[in-house]
């Protein structure tokens, strides 16, 4: 197998492609994007990964909690969440994916990707992290009737402590995700000036032209996020205690 | 800037940016310089008249791959020639340092000239670390299929290889 692999990587100086010669300079950029590529796509995997998780345990609890109304309730609204959330996420790969065709040139490809991490990505990260809040509420009412056959009632200390999970899981999910995400910008960025083109000037363009409107987005999002955990909160706390 | 001169832009930055990719392609179905060139033309041609029927359902690069691809198997199936060996261009200055870097080159694609044209396509994809799902569509064939009909053109390609190599 080696020996396939060895024959092919002179390929392009054995075939002598007219004015193909490809500098390693550009070979390091054509690898930086394809590693960026998979690390961003490893992101969005773990991520549907968790989702099926939460999908698994939602199937369960309504199975399990059939004579319990407000917990299928409960979980039916969750069920419907992921969802949604699952089809937003599913259309943000898809853009993710179409910015990061191999068929482009390094440059195409790194000011596609920059583009898609500084405006899609903080809007898709913070609809990640309600993955947390749908797969460890939906655990949670898992084990709840394995160790116990239903869901233990909520005391105010219980729903203290349930939510700060919840908002420290999801803030802490957020951050992490976006913390490795503006390194691969910063890396893009250097790769871009290094290629000594217009093309860091013409995505800073592109970026910038939407900013405004990706932000006020972002914080609807946010608050859709909050509203929801609270109404989670309420339901449980109204209907269990 | 009209329609068919964007057209006509995007078309030349589109073999511009992947003429490495239709290069190896005309290499692997032919061996001697001139039927490289011509096959290098004849798929620029193809991709051209496909390009304006191009709507973006697919990416461009498992596009561009399978017009290119089926365009080199037609062209060598009305030629019907049999490849054995690679020419090397006499003018040119190979910059691969290493001979036996060059021998090992020269070894495969002798072993790949002995692969039928399908085998020969699914190979060179899989040495291009394309995924199995973008073989299958480039092929048109299901993903078992790709991954079934891989293994065993890979040991076929073995094979021929340690043979080549112990001649």
């Amino acid at each position: 197998m080696s020996n396939i692999k060895n024959g092919w990587e002179n390929i392009d100086e054995f075939i002598g492609i007219p004015g193909y010669g490809i500098t390693s300079v550009e070979k390091f950029i054509k690898g930086r994007s394809a590693t960026i590529y998979s690390k961003v796509r490893g992101i969005f995997i773990r991520d549907f990964i968790f989702k099926s998780l939460a999908f698994l345990f939602i199937i369960l609890n309504l199975l399990f909690y059939v004579d319990h109304t407000t917990v299928m309730v409960l979980n039916v609204v969750l069920f419907a969440l992921l969802i949604l959330f699952a089809f937003i996420e599913i259309r943000y790969y898809r853009l993710f994916r179409q910015s990061a065709d191999p068929g482009k040139s390094s440059k195409e490809n790194l000011t596609s990707l920059l583009t898609y991490l500084e405006r899609k990505f903080p809007l898709s990260t913070a609809l990640r992290s309600t993955t947390y809040l749908l797969t460890f509420t939906s655990g949670m009412m898992f084990y709840f009737f394995i160790e116990y056959g239903y869901l233990k009632p909520f005391t105010a200390v219980s729903i203290f402590v349930y939510s700060f999970i919840c908002f420290t899981g999801m803030l802490f999910g957020y951050l992490i995700d976006m913390k490795q995400v503006s390194y691969h910008i910063k890396h893009i960025k250097i790769c871009l000036s290094d290629l000594n083109d217009n093309a860091l000037a013409m995505a800073s363009e592109a970026i910038e032209l939407k900013r405004k409107k990706d932000v006020t987005v972002l914080i609807l999002m946010q608050v859709l996020i909050l509203l929801g955990l609270i109404v989670i909160v309420v339901i449980l706390k109204a209907k269990i205690t | 800037m009209d329609g068919s001169k964007r057209n006509k832009k995007e078309f030349v930055d589109l073999i511009e940016n992947n003429k490495g990719i239709i290069h190896k392609i005309a290499l692997t179905y032919s061996s001697t310089n001139a039927d490289k060139e011509d096959l290098y033309q004849e798929i620029c041609l193809q991709l051209w008249r496909s390009f304006s029927k191009y709507r973006g359902e697919s990416k461009i690069s498992t596009w561009l791959y399978r017009v290119a691809i089926n365009t080199a198997i037609s062209t060598v199936r009305k030629k019907n020639r049999y490849i054995e060996t690679v020419e090397l261009d006499p003018d040119r200055h190979y910059q691969v340092k290493d001979a036996e870097k060059l021998e090992a080159t020269n070894n495969l694609m002798r072993a790949i000239y002995k692969l039928d044209n399908i085998d020969r396509a699914i190979i060179l994809l899989w040495l291009e670390e394309k995924k199995y799902e973008e073989i299958s569509e480039i092929m048109g064939l299901s993903r078992s299929a790709v991954s079934v009909r891989l293994v065993r053109v890979r040991k076929k390609l073995e094979e021929k290889l340690k043979k080549i190599e112990n001649e």
